[in-house]
């Protein structure tokens, strides 16, 4: 039993870097050169968000850690800036989800929705306080907005085909 | 029931201290980047250096397909698209007559003045790998680096225009900042004018047109080359034409096709001044002058000779 747990937990922890390269490799693609206009959701957060409130073991904050350094890096961002975002953001959904153990999806997304800003705050006033480069308010808001508008798809995603479901089992679907 | 709650205090202490390490990490990482940017950005050459190169087998195939995809959709337009490259065939028709006979003319201008174009200007090209911009920062990544003598604040172009400049070299990638990204800057030439002007990318498409010394004499569509002020690049090459904008400001129409960035040519100065050994402050500062004396007089030469045809 605590085998299959143990090979069950690590297989999901590979998944879920897996699917954060796949997203780092879906941003590099040099299709859209041009265009520097529409901010692109951000997947990654979708997906440690909805694999949190789940699953906190599947994502662990080390795990989110590595996944972010590396997008980081790869991205030109300051390193460490939105990994910074996205462990303060699965941490407060962790509480979250440890406070309210079956939320109704809208609740969740009243979660999210926190979590999400978080995210954004930190990472605002961290480069605020560096004096770096920071993307306009108008764009950031913008990339809430469609950060949220995909969260939905990626929780779907998550439960019904990649099987990240509350352990417990009286919920139904577990979502 | 106390043995589990112990277990439960103690998994949350370890939480605590694993979010605490984490965030002192990454606050730690932010603030050596900010206090020692070149060292955090070698390395960051170092990881995309590791990483990319392994993911072009995914990269190249998804890049093409998605292109394809692209160019099928074009297809539904074909009739459009034949009318459209028919005219614009004829009006190259035209250009190509005019640009023939400035040729000859150019090359009797060039013996009079006996001008020696530089020799040592020669090109590598690379194939674009990834696109590594997010919203906010636009840059792509080359499969040049330091084996292909790439270094940084080299001009990158496509065949046509300037595309933008080398920032960040590992052994066998580099970035290219582009023209449109928020932290570019570049000294143009504003061409029938001469006036001298500064490119300043805002992350849009077309880059802003600022320090204009004079802006009553420049005109939307006049061409805009850079000026090679900034040491870093050789003067003349094309940039794109003047616009202006709804709130009346300058901007740049880019000649460069930034939809399709597939080759870029990495424009390869001679080493004519070799970086400045960092020793004293004051001797690399009396050195410079002798470092741009060389472009600056390319400079001249290179606006002397347009400036000739008009009168013409």
């Amino acid at each position: 039993m605590i085998d299959g747990g143990f090979l069950q937990v690590w297989s999901y922890r590979a998944l879920f870097l897996l699917l954060a390269g796949g997203l780092a490799l879906v941003a590099l693609l040099p299709i859209n050169t041009a265009e520097p206009g529409i901010p692109r959701p951000d997947l990654l957060l979708c997906l440690v968000a909805a694999w949190t409130l789940r699953r906190p073991d599947f994502a662990p904050l080390w795990l989110i850690a590595v996944a972010g350094l590396v997008l980081d890096f790869l991205l030109f961002r300051p390193p460490g800036s939105w990994t910074l975002a996205l462990i303060l953001a699965a941490e407060t959904l962790n509480r979250q989800a440890q406070r309210d153990a079956d939320p109704t999806f809208a609740v969740e997304m009243v979660q999210v929705a926190a979590a999400v800003a978080v995210a954004h705050v930190v990472n605002r006033v961290l480069l605020v306080l560096v004096g770096a480069p920071r993307p306009s308010a108008g764009a950031v808001v913008i990339e809430i907005l469609f950060t949220l508008l995909a969260y939905p798809l990626v929780a779907v995603v998550s439960v019904l085909i990649l099987r990240v479901r509350r352990p417990d089992p009286q919920s139904g679907f577990g979502f | 029931m106390a043995r589990y709650r112990e277990d439960e205090n103690f998994g949350l202490v370890v939480r605590r201290i694993v979010l605490g390490g984490l965030i002192v990490l990454c606050l730690l990482l932010v603030a050596v980047w900010r206090i020692d940017n070149p060292r955090i950005e070698r390395l960051r050459a170092q990881v995309v250096e590791a990483i990319v190169p392994r993911l072009e087998w995914a990269l190249v195939p998804l890049t093409v397909m998605t292109r394809m995809a692209g160019d099928f959709q074009s297809y539904s337009r074909l009739y459009e698209q034949n009318q459209q490259l028919r005219r614009e065939l004829q009006q190259m028709r035209s250009w190509r007559e005019a640009a023939i006979q400035l040729e000859q003319e150019n090359a009797r201008l060039l013996e009079l003045n006996n001008v020696r174009l530089d020799p040592e200007l020669t090109f590598v090209t690379g194939t674009v790998l990834a696109d590594s911009g997010t919203t906010f920062r636009r840059s792509v990544l080359l499969n040049l680096g330091s084996q292909d003598d790439v270094r940084d604040g080299l001009a990158a172009m496509d065949g046509i225009g300037l595309v933008g400049r080398i920032a960040g070299v590992g052994e066998s990638t580099s970035r290219v900042l582009l023209l449109s990204d928020s932290a570019s800057l570049v000294p143009v030439t504003v061409q029938p004018s001469g006036q001298r002007a500064l490119l300043v990318g805002d992350n849009s498409v077309a880059p802003l047109l600022e320090f204009v010394e004079n802006p009553d004499q420049v005109r939307p569509g006049d061409r805009v080359v850079s000026s090679g002020d900034d040491g870093l690049f050789p003067s003349g090459l094309l940039v794109g034409q003047v616009a202006l904008d709804r709130d009346g400001r300058f901007r740049v129409r880019l000649a460069a096709d930034y939809g399709r960035l597939e080759y870029l040519r990495v424009l390869r100065a001679q080493p004519r001044a070799p970086v400045a050994p960092p020793i004293p402050v004051g001797e690399a500062g009396a050195a410079q002058p002798d470092g741009e004396a060389a472009p600056a007089d390319t400079t001249a030469d290179a606006d002397a000779v347009p400036e000739v045809p008009p009168g013409d």
